[in-house]
């Protein structure tokens, strides 16, 4: 049995002060608000870097709240501050109280692709919209009317990201965008070679999206610099086709991003120079979010990676998603949901909606429930609660509370192989088919014999 | 001969009994053939009857069936300890007849590390393979030459046979490798049909190695000469055991993604392949047994004339 993880053990997993700090910096740099006042989950892989990491309650859960979500369903996972959880549905957007899932509020939103929305300060900001009429929309967090509405020009699938009171938004069109939190004036626009679906990263200045080229195939890292207008800094492509690629992430001193040719790299910071490379066995989608935590927990379709953010070294591989066949044409995949890091534990969701805990010193299974038959986005923690969103029409956000009655599991990942598990199962499965096989051959051997005699006679 | 006569003649070759050699099951050299511009008459026995002899030299014999699974779970246990855990797909794949195998076996080695590790990893997998395949080839030959499949004379004669077959095997290896690097540029996803030539040239060389022995070069001369017997005998069951190859790779009961750890079902599934899998290998040693005598006969008087 694995140590059963507490709450209070949540950061100072952050082994090392680098990764520590980096958490702090990108905390802080998040918004206008100050440490005491950060919200808890204000926009995708939570901070502006997507260390993935928050405070939180431990598993075993159980269900505090489940409100359903109008206007189509939810698209994506949400943003929470600490007065308002907001999800962007299909064709509006939300308010809940975080601590009772009441509604606040909710508004239309026109129709179009759209990641997680973001905080900024007592501003909520989302996608709306698609092709040349997309914008990204500011509203009140309060009552949800709308402050300021900016046109980008093309769809952002990606989440949008807030850091130091500019919001960033990168679009189909290779285009990443820096507006005036406040105004939503537009500070800088700048365009890299490919499409850009995955949310962007900020740390220290630089602005990391992936560009994918459709007719090459290849991924292309872009670090620009928020400081000079968004002045490439550096950019670092991939050997061969690896499309799609998953968000940037960043722990202060590398990038990593993951692609599909199955391979997580870590970038320098400083020069876009490879420090490692690790092999990951299925491919990523563009709206999965790495958590530059420590381990550094990156999800694939199939599995989730516990990763020394130093060398890549592997410490844990769960296999989570098995493809198998779901209502609505869909297969069983971790594919919309991205990881968040709590209570000692990562969490996460797959298509099926069960969501699961992986303890992050044994890579084992402590906990898992089946919320919904539909499936689940990206994860996003809160004060006491952790809160899935089940995708789609129908869907719902559910807020999960730790159960101090639950029983935590410590289950292997089914990649772990048990051998004498394995030489019993052969045994049983040898003695049939052998003596099957025997019994049939004596039987033509019989039938043979009988029909070379009649022949003879 | 006409077209008539001639399938007679092949039915009747092609008639399943057990008590015959494989040297009477081969179609008679025919003087029709043998006329310039007559249509070649395959000197192999009949498909159906190779499969069927094929298939029950290793089904009705229990030393042959418990040494075709044993070999099954020892290259599991391989496969496990160089990292790679079979999927249910991989495991119907495992005892594919040779060259077939090095599809499983090549990734397993290129992923077990770079340089050293690759060729350790290659070369643990080459013993393998010539333990199992040596063992498994002369079991066969036993049952279809005496008509009992004798454990200990067959381990009697494989120390013989193993350093032949290994070499081959490692031969083999390396010429997969390189065709499918070399096919992978030009012919990109069907780059595995591949296998079909490599299957149709190499497939005798291994039953070569284990029966006969002999040095690395007469084995492959061996075996490329029964491969290019006439008639398309040879090419048929080649294609056909490629079919099942792809369909027992490519279909699983199982899901995609399952459990690392096989359970009865799944190891159930595998045995029933890896029977075919061996009983097309037996195929190969009955097809052997029945031209090795004309394909020895055709080299020697090219090997004095030389």
């Amino acid at each position: 049995m694995s140590p059963r993880p507490s709450s209070s053990r949540a950061p100072a997993r952050l082994r090392g002060w680098p990764a520590a700090a980096a958490v702090t910096v990108v905390a802080l740099g998040g918004g206008p608000a100050s440490a005491q006042e950060a919200d808890p989950w204000p926009m995708a892989g939570r901070d502006a870097a997507h260390s993935g990491t928050a405070e939180g309650p431990a598993p075993p859960y159980r269900e505090a709240w489940t409100e359903a979500v109008a206007l189509g369903g939810p698209v994506t996972g949400p943003a929470v501050a600490r007065s308002a959880l907001v999800v962007v549905a299909a064709r509006g957007v939300m308010a809940l109280d975080p601590a009772t899932g009441e509604p606040l509020w909710e508004m239309d939103r026109t129709e179009g692709p759209a990641g997680p929305p973001a905080i900024a300060g007592d501003l909520l900001v989302h996608a709306s919209g698609s092709g040349s009429s997309t914008a990204v929309v500011a509203r009140g967090l309060e009552d949800g009317n709308e402050a300021w509405r900016a046109f980008v020009d093309a769809d952002v699938p990606g989440g949008l990201v807030v850091a130091d009171g500019l919001v960033y938004a990168a679009t189909t069109a290779g285009e990443v965008v820096a507006l005036e939190a406040d105004t939503g004036e537009e500070r800088w626009r700048s365009e890299v070679e490919g499409r850009l679906e995955a949310t962007p990263a900020v740390v220290e200045d630089l602005v990391l999206v992936a560009g994918e080229v459709r007719q090459t195939g290849v991924v292309t890292v872009f670090a620009l610099d928020a400081a000079t207008g968004g002045r490439p800094q550096w950019r670092f492509s991939t050997p061969g086709p690896a499309l799609p690629a998953s968000a940037p992430a960043s722990d202060g001193e590398r990038a990593f991003v993951a692609t599909s040719e199955g391979v997580l790299r870590a970038l320098d910071l400083d020069g876009g120079g490879q420090v490692w490379i690790a092999e990951i066995r299925a491919a990523v989608s563009s709206r999965q979010v790495p958590a530059a935590s420590s381990p550094l927990v990156v999800a694939d379709r199939l599995h989730l990676y516990g990763l020394g953010p130093g060398d890549g070294e592997e410490r844990w591989t769960f296999l989570l998603a098995d493809l198998r066949a779901l209502p609505g044409g869909r297969q069983n995949t971790l594919s919309p949901s991205s990881p968040a890091v709590l209570g000692g534990a990562a969490v996460i969701g797959d298509t099926s909606g069960v969501l699961s805990a992986i303890d992050l010193d044994t890579g084992r299974l402590v906990w898992r429930s089946d919320l919904s038959p539909g499936p689940l986005g990206a994860v996003a923690v809160g004060d006491d609660l952790v809160f899935a969103t089940t995708l789609g029409q129908g869907g719902s956000v559910i807020g999960l509370e730790h159960d101090p009655d639950g029983v935590l599991l410590d289950e292997p990942s089914p990649t772990t192989v048990f051998p004498l598990r394995a030489i019993l199962n052969f045994v049983v499965a040898a003695t049939v088919v052998g003596a099957v096989a025997l019994g049939l051959s004596r039987l033509a051997i019989r039938g043979t014999a009988a029909s070379a005699g009649e022949r003879g006679s | 001969m006409t077209s008539k006569r001639r399938r007679r003649a092949r039915r009747r070759a092609g008639r399943p009994a057990s008590t015959t050699s494989p040297e009477a099951e081969a179609a008679p050299p025919s003087r029709a053939a043998s006329r310039p511009g007559a249509k070649a008459l395959s000197p192999f026995p009949p498909f159906r009857t190779s499969l069927a002899r094929g298939l029950w030299s290793v089904a009705a014999a229990p030393p042959t069936l418990a040494w075709t699974f044993v070999s099954l779970l020892v290259t599991w246990a391989v496969f496990v300890s160089l990292g790679e855990a079979p999927t249910p797909s991989l495991l119907a794949v495992l005892l594919s007849v040779s060259p077939a195998h090095l599809l499983a076996d090549l990734p397993v080695a290129f992923g077990a590390g770079g340089g050293v590790a690759i060729l350790v990893a290659l070369a643990v997998l080459g013993l393998v393979r010539a333990v199992t395949f040596g063992l498994l080839i002369l079991l066969i030959q036993g049952w279809l030459e005496n008509g009992r499949a004798e454990l200990r004379l067959a381990l009697r004669r494989l120390p013989a046979a193993l350093s032949g077959l290994f070499t081959v095997l490692l031969v083999e290896a390396a010429a997969m490798y390189a065709l499918l690097s070399v096919a992978g540029g030009f012919l990109g996803p069907l780059a595995p049909l591949t296998v079909v030539a490599a299957l149709y040239f190499l497939a005798f060389v291994p039953v070569v190695a284990a029966v006969d022995g002999g040095s690395l070069q007469q084995s492959f001369r061996r075996g490329f000469r029964a491969a290019r017997l006439p008639g398309t005998s040879h090419l048929t069951l080649v294609m056909a055991y490629f079919l099942l190859f792809f369909y027992a790779a490519s279909v699983s009961p199982f899901g995609i993604v399952t459990s690392a750890t096989p359970g009865p079902l799944e190891w159930a599934f595998a045995l029933v392949v890896t029977l075919v899998h061996a009983g097309v290998l037996g195929s190969l040693v009955f097809r052997w047994l029945a031209v090795r005598d004309q394909v020895s006969g055709d080299l020697a008087p090219r090997r004095g004339s030389s």
